[in-house]
């Protein structure tokens, strides 16, 4: 029994050290693969807000590669400027804006992109800043509105349209029950 | 009010000349032709809910094709009930009685084909009771539902209710050995025996729905056009749609009466009721409001063309100078101008030019509203990069033909078997215009049949 237990022990410690040779030897091949990679932080130079992007190749800044700086909208990302072309550093600046409207605490979500780039392929790294104007956004959704749910519609709307057809429809109504009586009129 | 009195007799000529006819060999050629047109157009249906709206050329630009024109059409065609049943009734004008049935049942017909080609633009007509249980009553596609259906009861009756005494007639000469015939016609004539107080309720009632279909009518047409109107889009975005969209529906409802009028008039014979008299008020009608019509064109394409506000600038190109420009002119000048310039003329108000005139403002006013529709929808407001090439150009399949021929086939099916059915002319109403002594301008119109 004490052997088995020695045994299952032994077996269980095998496993680990093979998963773990197996993780390394990953992360190892992912490396290898991720020559190019791209990185985006954030800065201000006399008083003026900064993001900026370094690419780099086997860990190697890499020069003259167009990066593109955008700020992600609810459909699609909006272009700060034209592309910048990183330097000897393998870095690319670009002036962020004052005035890009962010979440009710000014939270924007900005992108550094590289695309169709012959020595990185396409790249791309994201993150959040909290530069963007704070924007409040009212929500109606449970107001009565022209543009709500039909259960929200404007009363004054309600109204109108209900009683045109009320009106309509009991004339209408009331015309049939003219021609019952004519029906009646005949029988008679 | 006097009962009319009608005699059921060889004597009455107004029985030998207006009661439903058989086919002759040319009627059961066009039934048969008909038939073929809706058959063809029922299996292009088919393929349509087996395979989906992919089988017609609407995309996502042109979500809206030749259905929704051809639906435009239909409502607008359906509007010249309301003005010979109504109008011209409310303006007491005597000449109009040979004309009111065949206004009222182009107006039946040509509403519920409005109808029905709205389900066929659905890619799923089995939700087609969504509109009714999960509407928005702040969407203008909710009021039209609810002022298309409207209008067809009220048309309906408008067209039933002065049916009644003409119904009773072919109830009372039908021969008891035509059962179904009999048993139909009796079922229709709810017990109708020409009673004073039967003659009251029919009056009373014909004068509500005339007073009730005029604002209908207006509302319909301008229901329809603010489902173009409340967007954005070029072409669409005017506060001028709806007596725009009126005023070319009366013209063209106007030219389809006569139209359908010549047609029976020759074929039936009926040239004693329907005289060149008729003809001759009706192109006077039809130039006055094609006039009304080419004022609001005027005012539609002028003013933003003045501007030229980018997108409308775009739009307008494609209209006056690009791709839509020979179709524009063509509709413009042959389906109005030249119409307008014939009839102002005595002998361009005679029959046969005016039919053919009227048949050109009624094929002008199908293909006017494709050009209300398609080309705004070719210029999406917001442009879209790196859509498919088919997305751009729209050109109709021949499932869209088909399922559209096909309604409009229906439409003249109706009209056709309704004619079979029952007198087109008003004998009741013709007969009481007899009995009452005649005013000058009737004296002045049944002479000049001779």
């Amino acid at each position: 029994m004490k052997l088995k237990l020695n045994h299952i022990i032994r077996g269980l410690a095998l496993s680990c050290s093979f998963f773990v040779l197996c993780t390394q030897r990953l992360s190892a091949q992912d490396s290898t693969n991720a020559e190019a990679q791209i990185t985006l932080t954030f800065g201000e130079q006399d008083s003026v807000k900064q993001a900026k992007a370094v690419v780099t190749k086997n860990h190697a800044p890499l020069k003259g590669v167009d990066v593109i700086f955008l700020v992600k909208k609810s459909f699609g990302s909006l272009p700060l400027g034209d592309a910048v072309t990183t330097d000897d550093n393998g870095e690319a600046v670009a002036d962020f804006p004052t005035d890009i409207p962010g979440d009710h605490e000014g939270n924007v979500t900005v992108l550094a992109k590289v695309e169709e780039n012959d020595q990185t392929g396409e790249l791309l790294a994201t993150k959040s800043t909290n530069w963007g104007v704070p924007t409040t956004v009212k929500d109606r959704f449970d107001q009565r509105t022209l543009w709500g749910t039909a259960e929200n519609a404007p009363i004054t709307l309600v109204v109108t349209v209900v009683s045109l057809v009320a009106l309509v429809w009991g004339i209408i109504i009331y015309m049939l029950s003219q021609l019952v009586k004519i029906n009646r009129l005949g029988k008679a | 009010m006097e009962p009319v009195k009608i005699k059921l007799d060889k004597s009455n000529q107004l029985l030998t000349d207006l009661m439903p006819k058989k086919f002759n060999a040319s009627g059961k050629l066009w039934v048969g032709l008909l038939l073929v047109i809706v058959v063809i157009g029922f299996f292009a249906y088919i393929r349509q809910l087996q395979k989906g709206l992919v089988v017609t050329d609407m995309r996502d630009f042109t979500s809206w094709g030749i259905y929704i024109s051809n639906f435009v059409f239909f409502v607008a065609i359906s509007l010249v009930g309301s003005l010979v049943s109504a109008i011209l009734k409310l303006a007491n004008v005597k000449w109009r009685t040979p004309l009111v049935r065949i206004s009222e049942i182009i107006a039946v017909a040509a509403i519920f084909f409005a109808a029905i080609i709205i389900i066929v633009d659905m890619g799923r007509p089995e939700r087609f009771w969504h509109l009714f249980a999960f509407g928005r009553i702040q969407s203008p596609i909710l009021w039209d539902v609810i002022v298309i259906t409207t209008y067809l009861v009220v048309s309906s009756l408008l067209l039933y209710i002065p049916l009644l005494p003409d119904i009773a007639i072919c109830r009372d000469l039908t021969p008891a050995s035509s059962k179904f015939k009999k048993w139909f016609y009796t079922f229709l004539a709810l017990n109708w025996r020409g009673t004073a107080q039967q003659y009251t309720l029919i009056h009373k009632c014909i004068n509500v729905l005339a007073v009730l279909v005029v604002p209908l009518a207006l509302g319909i047409h301008t229901v329809t056009s603010w489902l173009f109107a409340t967007t954005y889009r070029a072409g669409w975005d005017s506060s001028n749609f709806g007596p725009y969209f009126v005023a070319g529906a009366f013209q063209a409802g106007c030219a389809g009466v006569i139209a359908v009028t010549y047609v029976l008039r020759n074929h039936y014979s009926l040239k004693k009721y329907i005289t060149t008299k008729h003809f001759d008020n009706m192109a006077k009608l039809l130039v006055l409001l094609s006039l009304v019509y080419l004022y609001f064109n005027i005012n539609e394409y002028l003013v933003p063309g003045y501007k030229m506000k980018t997108v409308d600038g775009e739009h307008l190109k494609s209209l006056f100078t690009g791709h839509y420009a020979p179709l524009f002119w063509s509709v413009q000048i042959f389906g109005m101008i030249v119409p307008i310039v014939v009839m102002l003329f005595k002998k361009g108000r005679a029959p046969l030019p005016v039919f053919i005139v009227s048949l050109m403002v009624v094929v002008g006013a199908w293909f006017k509203r494709f050009l209300i529709v398609v080309p705004t929808l070719l210029h999406p407001f917001i442009p879209i990069q790196n859509v498919p090439a088919s997305w751009h150009t729209y050109m109709p399949t021949w499932e869209e033909w088909a399922i559209t021929a096909a309604s409009l086939a229906g439409a003249l099916l109706v009209i056709t078997f309704f004619v079979r059915l029952f007198p087109i002319i008003s004998i009741w109403e013709m007969t009481e215009e007899q009995q009452t002594p005649q005013t000058d301008e009737q004296t002045n119109l049944y002479e000049a049949k001779a």
